[in-house]
């Protein structure tokens, strides 16, 4: 659902700034991120050495 | 404005000028035209080192949604090194996107990053342009660099540093649109929500002049 919502605009060649409203529709967010410890890692990397597998 | 048809003291034209260049010219040296050679010497332009120059300055007095910068140029200035200090005055987090040409499908874009807090960190990709993102009623800097790919595809890589104190961290972002462009004469940094950014928050544009 779009609402009104304010933007400034710079003009390089003038240096005029000015703001206008504009109809603004809200983005859906980004897909959240796969995360991950460094601990975790490490704690896999002393199980591997243990089963000797490195 | 004066003419050399006659330079005075019996000479009319510059090459039978002579110049004593032992003498002390109150301590500027004097020498024959050519190509710089020494540190003091007068260059010409094309010797001129690249060197950075203020394109655009924006502050933000009251919250918005998007700046948008026109008349941009990035044939002419190579490239465009973006600072851009934002507050979110908002009460749930927010995105901010890098677009260009006018273009503000973020779907028409993809966006990879990854961040780093203490040990933990995450990775991602989405279709959008994401370039920086601040945590509700936070504050940070991204640093931003635009540039066109040999084959004209504009892309966007930031650096955000991220919090204060105990609590810094880091975020990189890399967002690229899926069409090449032939220049870049428009930014837009667009936020995810309404009057995303805040009073206080400053755009800087550098490119290269020379």
């Amino acid at each position: 659902m779009s609402v009104r919502a304010k933007r400034i605009i710079y003009d390089v060649k003038t240096g005029e700034q000015r703001e206008e409203e504009f109809d603004f529709t809200p983005p859906p967010p980004p897909p959240e991120p796969i995360a991950f410890d460094l601990r975790d890692l490490k704690k896999l990397i002393d199980y591997a050495k243990m089963m000797k597998w490195i | 404005m004066g003419s050399f048809s006659t330079i005075g003291g019996g000479i009319s034209n510059l090459s039978a000028l002579t110049i004593d260049v032992d003498k002390d010219w109150a301590r500027h040296v004097i020498k024959n035209l050519g190509a710089p050679v020494d540190s003091g010497d007068a260059a010409r332009k094309g010797d001129i080192p690249l060197t950075l120059k203020k394109v655009a300055e924006v502050d933000v007095t009251s919250a918005v949604t998007s700046i948008t910068v026109t008349g941009l140029d990035i044939n002419t200035h190579k490239f465009y090194l973006i600072i851009f200090m934002v507050k979110n005055p908002t009460a749930g987090g927010v995105w901010y996107h890098l677009c260009v040409e006018g273009d503000t499908t973020l779907t028409n874009y993809y966006s990879q990053y990854a961040y780093w807090s203490g040990t933990g960190g995450g990775a991602g990709r989405s279709n959008d342009a994401c370039i920086s993102s601040e945590y509700a009623g936070d504050e940070g800097g991204v640093l931003i660099l635009v540039a066109r790919s040999p084959s004209g595809y504009p892309h966007a890589w930031s650096f955000r540093a991220q919090r204060v104190g105990a609590n810094v961290s880091i975020e990189l972002y890399h967002a690229c649109k899926t069409a090449a462009v032939t220049n870049i004469t428009r930014i837009d940094i667009v936020a995810s929500a309404a009057g995303g950014i805040g009073a206080g928050s400053k755009l800087i544009i550098y490119g290269a002049s020379g």
